[in-house]
């Protein structure tokens, strides 16, 4: 049997795939309530409890995990006749811990799930409220860590807090989130020692960047975290001044720091035609990570001017609204760096007209996104007067018909092309995508089409329907509609998506099903997808002031650092008391297998 | 002839001694039994609330007995036309001094009589007392109140659902009247919310609270509501359309015994036109920004003050659309691009299907129940509206990120 437990436990560990400690501490949170404070408060001091959990006896220390006899006691205050709850996270249901003594200031409570317990004391006299929360996890529960974001009201001036939170299979949690006051930034970003407008960008290397802008006077106020590390990121307005981005610093430190912007180097260029012919309005920029340098734009005599930190790697993009976008790699920005473009592509001349789906009505004011497929060599750059380099690049345009619902005439490479093309809303017909090729002069038709309607049936993991959950279809292409709906008491629901995108169907459920909100992509075209939810943790606490204050009206974000997501996977808004609730996708349990003796 | 000497002590039967009287001449009688008589104390007052306490005090006399020894019967007779019950009312401890108590309105007739031990009757001595209705009363500043905070304006908004309740308790001095379990319960007292005036053009109704709130505006109703519970929260569900004015709504709580009916004093609501949305939190923070066009950009709203409708609300909804640089009508003005069928609080934008350099502007706007849409000119970047719906602080209705894709 030892061998069959360490092996259980080796597996957890290996499956978990997580940072989380395997002596996982059970978290304890101090919960007296202020408001519960504030409205008893002529009865004394709040009550302080102590909640431990029974001694393992392999470990000689607390148990972390179910079941576990827990212990909490009540310290004194006076407190006369105490009455005890406990209550398991995301559990309605309160039970009632058993007392030691005459007393009632001790009581003990067999914990047989796993999740987050909390104990609840209420005196007739001499003391107000107290409650106390002790986390057991599950021996087989998976692990996955979340990250919860709490963005604050901007009127708080407050940053954007993350919280990281262990979620176990099987087990609800009680996190709270206290929003910490950050250290307030004011400044000016200065340019020769005059305010100059612009964006102040703190790039945080763990956790939210904090990033504000200016008033016209360079003058600009932001928050950070005191401890974070950051790197400054200054982008001005001006086009004569360059980006500027400075080392790693303390956010404590950053009060003290100048924000300074300069013309940087100065890099000057020129772009043509395979003709050696000068293009006008091709604009041009170099980008070195999060450091974009100043923008360039071609006069009428082909020739552009911009400011860049002084850097070797940088990435130059070049493009207009008659030319491709182009881009070469590891352009250095030093003084004096002169670029050479000369486009290689030649290109025909391309109308279109766009029609309702009657295939004859013109549609004014339709939106065009006309994407080519990658076309090779479209330019040649020369950087320094070295050689001279191949740039690679695209057609991405977005045009609008005029009131006979054509486009401007175009030029386009010979390839071929995406066309996105929506009409203004509102519209019987959607958005329509249209592949195009293009070899020589040609004239367009693009006829809208109707939308299409997907529908199916919201599971849960019981199959049991799922009514009343929020299904929104999230459109990949466009300008991303996102139709909403909300499922009928069978679970169906039906919506009105455009025929020419992919859609991410979100689902997200009423708390009161207990199931965690799920993301599925279909084809574009898809009129039938059903999703099954399945079971969701209870994720929820009071988001709070630096003053412990409950925060009402605060979006809470949780993501799933173990998924690698950069999109929430759910969304709470605290309510009036300060409390947020996250159902997330439980981890479930480890399964081991000990083979066919086992 | 010898005297005849009647040792009777009391006789009682006189016309016994006609014929011995007759026969002897004289007679010689000690005594003559009178009969007793009763007197009542008067009253302190001879109208009492039902249930309460009327004690009575009789003076029973009676030559040569002791007084208190004679019973006092005590009878109760209608006084006015309607029969008297037995559960209408009650003695208690009966004898020279007693307690009545009537459980019905009425006029009543008590009687008291006694005899004395010869049986003789006393006469009839009586007292009329009228029985009156106690009526509920509120304490001392009772008022309907609501329960919902007013806006920044310390108004309340056309089209909201307010609850009320009664601020202060309800009691009725003869509610428990009654004689015993045997008998019904002669009051119950029963609640009844009541519309006392609203703007002309309203259309006001209460329903339910439900858990205090106003979920359902589809709940059943009208300008009355009568409630079991006086602890039962109301809701005042105003009309969205009552001009440009603040208008008041006035609601009285009525409380009935079944007798009486006492009107609360009257809640008057200043109600306000709605206000429109502020948004006031956008994360990024509105203002201008140099993007990445390889990145997605996600823009949020974190915040908003609305008289009807709170940020997270399924009727609070927002409009998002887009303006490209150098994409004006005939006349320049800038043409924005409504993003369809896009009503959450984030928006997501795939910036690489634009140029390098390339400028854009991503609004959001914000859009309460009402639906009414911001009229600022396209070209401001935020627009500030006149609103309680944030603490009557600035108020901007849409705002605008500028994005320049680097």
């Amino acid at each position: 049997m030892a061998s069959r437990a360490a092996l259980a436990f080796a597996v957890v560990a290996t499956l978990a795939g997580c940072s989380g400690d395997d002596a996982f501490n059970p978290s304890v949170d101090l919960g007296v309530h202020p408001t519960d404070m504030g409205a008893v408060s002529d009865m004394g001091r709040c009550a302080i409890l102590d909640v431990k959990a029974e001694i393992d006896p392999k470990t000689g220390m607390q148990k972390t995990t179910a079941p576990a006899l827990l212990t909490a006691v009540a310290h004194g205050q006076g407190g006369v006749d105490p009455t005890w709850t406990v209550v398991r996270a995301g559990d309605n249901t309160g039970y009632t811990p058993t007392a030691t003594d005459v007393s009632k200031l001790t009581v003990q409570f067999l914990a047989e799930e796993p999740g987050t317990w909390t104990f609840n004391v209420d005196f007739a006299s001499g003391a107000c409220r107290g409650s106390q929360s002790v986390t057991l996890g599950n021996p087989i529960g998976r692990k996955v860590l979340y990250r919860l974001r709490a963005l604050p009201p901007e009127s708080r001036n407050l940053p954007l807090t993350d919280t990281v939170v262990e979620l176990i299979g099987g087990t609800p949690v009680v996190k709270d989130i206290a929003l910490e006051s950050g250290t307030l930034i004011s400044g000016q970003l200065v340019s020769g020692g005059n305010g100059t407008p612009g964006e102040v960008r703190l790039i945080a290397k763990v956790g939210p960047d904090a990033v504000t802008t200016t008033n016209s006077l360079g003058a600009f106020t932001v928050a950070v975290q005191p401890l974070g590390s950051y790197n400054v990121l200054l982008i001005p307005e001006s086009t004569a001044l360059a980006p500027h981005l400075g080392a790693e610093t303390q956010g404590a430190a950053l009060g003290s720091a100048d924000f300074v912007v300069g013309p940087g180097v100065t890099v000057t260029g020129s772009v043509t035609d395979s003709s050696a012919t000068n293009l006008a309005g091709v604009r041009a920029v170099l980008r070195a990570g999060p450091l974009p340098s100043g923008a360039g734009t071609t006069d009428a005599t082909g020739a552009f001017t911009l400011h860049a930190q002084a850097a070797t790697n940088y990435t130059l993009s070049f493009g207009s609204d008659a030319w491709p976008q182009g881009s070469v790699a590891d352009v250095p920005a030093v003084g004096g760096t002169t670029i050479a473009i000369q486009y290689t592509v030649a290109r025909v001349a391309v109308g279109a007209t766009v029609v309702a789906s009657d295939g004859t009505t013109p549609v004014a004011n339709a939106r065009v996104s006309i994407s080519s497929r990658p076309l090779g060599t479209i330019a040649n750059v020369t950087v320094a007067g070295g050689a001279a380099l191949a740039a690679s690049g695209r057609v991405t345009r977005v045009v609008h018909t005029d009131a006979a619902g054509a486009l401007p005439a175009m030029l386009l490479p010979a390839g071929t092309y995406d066309l996105i093309v929506e009409p203004p809303a509102p519209s019987t017909d959607g958005l329509t995508a249209i592949t195009k090729v293009v070899g020589g002069a040609a004239s367009w038709t693009l006829q809208l089409q109707t939308p299409i309607t997907l529908a199916g049936t919201i599971t849960g993991d019981k199959g049991q329907p799922v009514a009343a959950a929020r299904v929104t279809g999230v459109e990949m292409v466009g300008l991303g509609a996102a139709p909403s709906t909300f499922t009928d008491a069978s679970g169906h629901y039906a919506l009105k998506v455009d025929r020419g995108t992919p859609v991410t169907v979100w689902v997200e459920p009423l708390g009161r099903d207990k199931l965690a909100g799920t993301r599925l992509l279909v084809p574009a075209g898809t009129t039938a997808a059903d999703l099954a939810l399945g079971p969701g943790l209870l994720v929820s606490g009071t988001v709070r002031t630096p003053g412990s204050q409950p925060l009402p009206a605060v979006e809470v974000e949780a993501f799933c650092f173990s998924c690698g997501s950069a999109t929430p996977v759910a969304t709470s808004i605290t309510g009036a008391d300060g409390i947020y609730n996250l159902y997330l996708p439980d981890p479930g349990e480890l399964i081991v297998d000990g083979g066919a003796t086992d | 002839m010898a005297r005849l000497l009647l040792e009777w002590r009391v006789v009682n039967r006189a016309w016994l001694l006609a014929p011995i009287l007759a026969a002897s001449g004289c007679l010689f009688v000690t005594d003559v039994n009178n009969p007793p008589s009763v007197q009542l104390a008067s009253l302190s007052a001879s109208t009492f609330v039902k249930g309460e306490p009327i004690d009575i005090r009789v003076r029973a006399i009676d030559e040569g007995a002791d007084d208190i020894s004679l019973p006092i019967a005590f009878t109760v007779a209608s006084g006015d036309a309607t029969p008297v019950d037995n559960c209408d009312y009650l003695i208690e401890a009966p004898g020279h001094s007693a307690t009545l108590r009537f459980f019905r309105a009425g006029t009543f007739v008590i009687n008291a009589s006694t005899r004395d031990r010869y049986g003789s009757p006393s006469n009839s001595a009586t007292v009329t007392v009228t029985i009156v209705d106690g009526p509920p009363t509120y304490s001392a500043n009772a008022k309907p109140v609501p329960t919902l905070a007013v806006n920044g304006c310390h108004l309340y908004s056309a089209g909201q659902a307010i609850p009320l309740r009664l601020d202060g308790t309800v009691a009725d001095v003869d509610t428990d009247a009654q004689r015993d379990d045997s008998c019904a319960t002669t009051e119950t007292l029963t609640y009844t919310w009541r519309i006392v005036g609203m703007p002309g053009m309203a259309t006001a109704k209460l329903t339910p609270a439900v858990d205090d709130g106003c979920p359902d505006p589809d709940a059943a109703g009208g300008t009355t509501l009568s409630v079991a519970d006086l602890k039962q929260q109301v809701c005042l569900w105003t009309t969205s359309t009552t001009g440009t004015a603040t208008s008041m709504y006035s609601v009285a709580l009525d409380v009935s015994d079944g007798t009486t009916t006492v009107a609360s004093p009257i809640a008057n609501i200043p109600v306000a036109p709605d206000q429109p949305p502020c948004i006031t939190g956008t994360q990024l923070p509105a203002g201008s920004y140099v993007v990445d066009r390889t990145e997605v950009q996600t823009f949020r709203v974190t915040g908003v003050g609305d008289d009807l409708d709170s940020f997270g609300s399924d009727k609070l909804s927002f409009v998002w659309s887009i303006w490209h640089e150098g994409d004006v009508d005939v006349d320049g003005a800038p043409v924005w691009h409504t993003v369809p069928s896009h009503s959450g609080s984030s928006y997501s934008l795939d910036v690489s299907g634009f140029g390098v350099g390339e400028k854009l502007r991503v609004r959001v706007e914000a859009v309460d129940r009402k639906g009414t849409r911001a009229s600022c000119a396209l070209t401001a970047d935020d627009c500030a509206v006149t609103s309680c719906g944030n603490d009557n602080a600035t108020c901007n209705q849409w705002r605008t990120w500028r994005l320049e894709l680097r």
